[in-house]
């Protein structure tokens, strides 16, 4: 327990760290020890440590799973040297922190369920070479304007295809299946859209006056098309993740607040037809203002979560001592709460302190990017990011209706970990000059 | 306002709303803690099996301990009448059972730190009960080693037994097996006591079985008397007054007292023995009794009226 606690004062003094070199010039280039490899280190330190601190309560897990955690992390470091290698001198602490947070939600699963851990590490393996491939090939995110036409019919195709080939799972087809490995399309969809919009509205954001009703009409059109699809699939989540995004980026272009307000109004009759038409939907809220209440059926994962919360207190049960195996989808929407349980109020919100930082980082990202298309494609994939991290965790905190998504780099799930890595490899790529 | 600014007020608002995850955690800690902790469905007050007390022989050989999430007992089917078994699906019999608030974990005033349960120490004596079953050779049957001088049984068998780790995998045979293993035979076990009743001519016995346990027996057939060996031990020992079986079991409770009564029944039963064969419908019993002071023997074998020599050669060996 004290270890935890001092593993727990080390996180919190690397936050400190991350904090000092905020705003710090870059070292020379060529300097040998650069402050990104002291942090990836660091990061890595707090990774092996925490692995540690598992084997010390539980200490079941075969040498099979340090193994894993070596590959992990010499996927990392040739992830680092890679970037070097593809001439992409990125944020500095963007990849760090991504490290950091998927080594920590390795940890967790590993924790929960060991087969799983296996398989994640195969993926982040797969998802840093999707990291060094998209920096490599796409020196200039220029590239990317011209594949306007290909891009949006690979997210049509995507989403629509899944009426045909979608392998259905708890009630709703949202799987590719290809041989033992799935694939959910909407993980990428989703970065996809954040491209095309940021083509679409690039010139606009330079000038308001390129804001024009055609480039509107397409953007209505997409977002409707795209929540319609999403609502006949079942898929709330990705809905509700598509309405911030697009909100967000309509703001971001046009800077009308009226808009935003008068859409967020349509958008709550829009949710109050929704819950009276859809059973599901229904359902989901039901669980959400009384979980305890429908405990037998809807509101099963809401209280189980809220009981993994009040039972980890303030310091947490220990990591592997805990119960968090009695939650439900623990190791993807849940993955916040079981590491609640298990390391405390004090852990959650340090771990909520790293993902909070990754995401302003993600943010600056836009900031310092002079390029307009650049800015708006950091700027959408930095709000898809927040705004995903918010709609999960607000869900498993029963702060508003619980949708199945997954938390950033840290949750289980090979395609979401993939397109993290593709946004990832984004915004490393379009940070080159700056930081 | 352009795009910069625009840019910043929306990054203040996704930092405003992730800012509300910290404070909805703080919250539910300071706020909701003890009603969940406490609530009915939270399965995590369910007994934590690692935290449940061992239970010991009256020598403090170990009969029934905690390993990780299981019950571990390793004597085996030996005293399995005694411990009885745990588990989580199939709940808890015998001792466990018997004994649960004693051994089950106990918490802290938080409700959740856990803390190991007590221990139980049976009057069971191990070595006893290994030699009662050597010379008790029957397949279906039951004993019972009493002390008289302590008023505590020493040994009671039960055939068939049971491999208590196994209740889990082997429930439903156990349940529909026609010779009833679980079920505790010294005691719950009733047989027609034919000319043993008749051959002590207890007129204080009464015309039903009387319950040892919380337990109400079934009626007698036919008039026949039904009783169980720990009964017969029971009515040695102090007829009338209702015995609590504890205090047959166990040492816990407060010293015994020889019963007034039992002193002239035992002069005129010194080294004396006793066997007979009872018959209800189907079913032949073989009782024998032994008493040789201090030490009561309750012998009963079901089915069988061939093993005379069986019955002869246990007699030498008590």
């Amino acid at each position: 327990m004290n270890a935890q606690l001092a593993w727990e004062v080390a996180l919190g003094l690397f936050l400190v760290w991350i904090l000092m070199l905020w705003r710090r010039p870059v070292p020379a280039q060529g300097a040998a020890w650069s402050n990104e490899g002291l942090t990836m280190v660091l990061s890595q330190a707090l990774v092996f440590s925490l692995y540690g601190l598992l084997e010390a309560h539980v200490g079941n897990h075969g040498r099979w799973f340090l193994v894993a955690l070596a590959a992990w992390s010499l996927g990392w470091w040739a992830a680092y040297f890679g970037l070097r290698w593809a001439r992409c001198r990125g944020d500095r602490l963007l990849l760090p922190l991504a490290c950091l947070l998927s080594g920590l939600g390795w940890v967790m699963q590993l924790r929960l369920e060991q087969a799983l851990a296996v398989n994640q590490a195969c993926w982040v393996l797969v998802g840093l070479a999707t990291l060094i491939l998209v920096t490599a090939y796409l020196k200039r995110l220029d590239q990317l304007r011209r594949w306007y036409g290909p891009l949006l019919i690979l997210c049509l195709g995507l989403q629509c295809g899944l009426f045909v080939f979608g392998k259905e799972r708890n009630g709703a087809a949202l799987w590719y299946a290809l041989g033992p490995f799935s694939f959910q399309p909407v993980e990428i969809v989703k970065v996809l859209v954040v491209c095309l919009l940021a083509i679409l509205l690039a010139p606009a954001a330079q000038d308001p006056k390129r804001l024009t009703r055609p480039v509107l009409a397409v953007m209505a059109g997409a977002w409707l098309l795209l929540e319609t699809l999403l609502v006949l699939q079942k898929d709330l989540g990705p809905a509700l993740l598509f309405f911030g995004l697009f909100l967000a980026m309509l703001y971001l272009v046009s800077g009308r607040l009226r808009w935003v307000l008068g859409l967020l109004c349509l958008s709550l009759f829009g949710a109050m037809a929704a819950y009276n038409r859809f059973g599901h939907v229904r359902v989901r809220v039901e669980a959400w203002l009384d979980p305890l209440g429908h405990y037998q059926d809807s509101g099963y994962q809401i209280s189980e979560a809220l009981f993994a919360l009040a039972w980890g207190g303030w310091q947490g049960t220990g990591l592997g001592l805990g119960e968090p195996y009695r939650i439900p989808e623990a190791a993807t929407d849940f993955i916040y709460v079981a590491w609640c349980e298990e390391l405390g109020t004090l852990g959650g919100c340090l771990l909520w302190g790293i993902l909070t930082l990754f995401l302003l980082r993600c943010f600056r990202a836009a900031q310092v990017s002079q390029d307009p298309f650049e800015r708006l494609l950091a700027a959408g994939l930095a709000c898809l990011m927040s705004w995903q991290s918010c709609v999960v965790l607000f869900g498993i905190l029963k702060l508003m209706p619980m949708t199945g998504i997954t938390l950033p780099f840290i949750s289980y799930g090979g395609s979401s970990l993939l397109s993290n890595f593709v946004i990832l490899a984004l915004l490393l790529r379009m940070t080159r000059r700056e930081l | 306002m352009n795009f910069d600014d625009r840019l910043v007020r929306v990054k203040w608002v996704f930092l405003l709303l992730l800012l509300v995850v910290p404070l909805r955690l703080v919250a539910l800690q300071l706020g909701w803690r003890q009603q969940l902790n406490t609530d009915p469905h939270n399965s995590r007050l369910l007994e934590k099996v690692a935290f449940r007390g061992r239970v010991l022989d009256r020598h403090g050989q170990l009969l029934a301990y905690s390993r990780g999430n299981h019950r571990i007992y390793p004597q085996g089917s030996l005293p399995s009448h005694w411990t009885g078994f745990y588990s989580v699906d199939r709940g808890v019999g015998g001792a466990e059972r018997w004994k649960n608030e004693l051994l089950r974990e106990r918490r802290e005033e938080n409700g959740v730190t856990s803390r190991p349960g007590h221990e139980l120490r049976l009057s069971l004596d191990l070595p006893r009960q290994r030699s009662l079953e050597r010379v008790f050779p029957a397949e279906q049957g039951a004993a019972l080693l009493v002390d008289l001088d302590r008023g505590q049984v020493l040994a009671a068998i039960s055939k068939p037994d049971f491999q208590p780790a196994r209740v889990g995998a082997d429930w439903r045979t156990w349940q529909h097996d026609e010779r009833a293993p679980l079920l505790n035979r010294p005691f719950l076990g009733l047989y027609p006591a034919g000319p043993l009743a008749r051959a002590w001519s207890w007129k204080q016995l009464p015309r039903r079985p009387v319950s040892l346990m919380d337990w109400t027996s079934p009626q007698p057939v036919k008039g026949q008397l039904l009783i169980s060996p720990g009964q017969v031990a029971y009515y040695l020992l102090k007829s009338g007054s209702e015995l609590p079986l504890s205090q047959l079991f166990s040492e816990h409770v407060q010293p015994w007292r020889r019963p007034p009564e039992l002193a002239p029944l035992q002069k005129c039963a010194q080294g004396w023995q006793w066997s007979c064969v009872a018959r209800l419908e189907q079913q032949v019993v073989t009782w024998a009794v032994a008493l040789k002071p201090p030490y009561l023997v309750v012998l009963v074998w079901e089915n069988s009226d061939q093993e005379k020599a069986a019955l002869r050669a246990a007699w030498k060996s008590i």
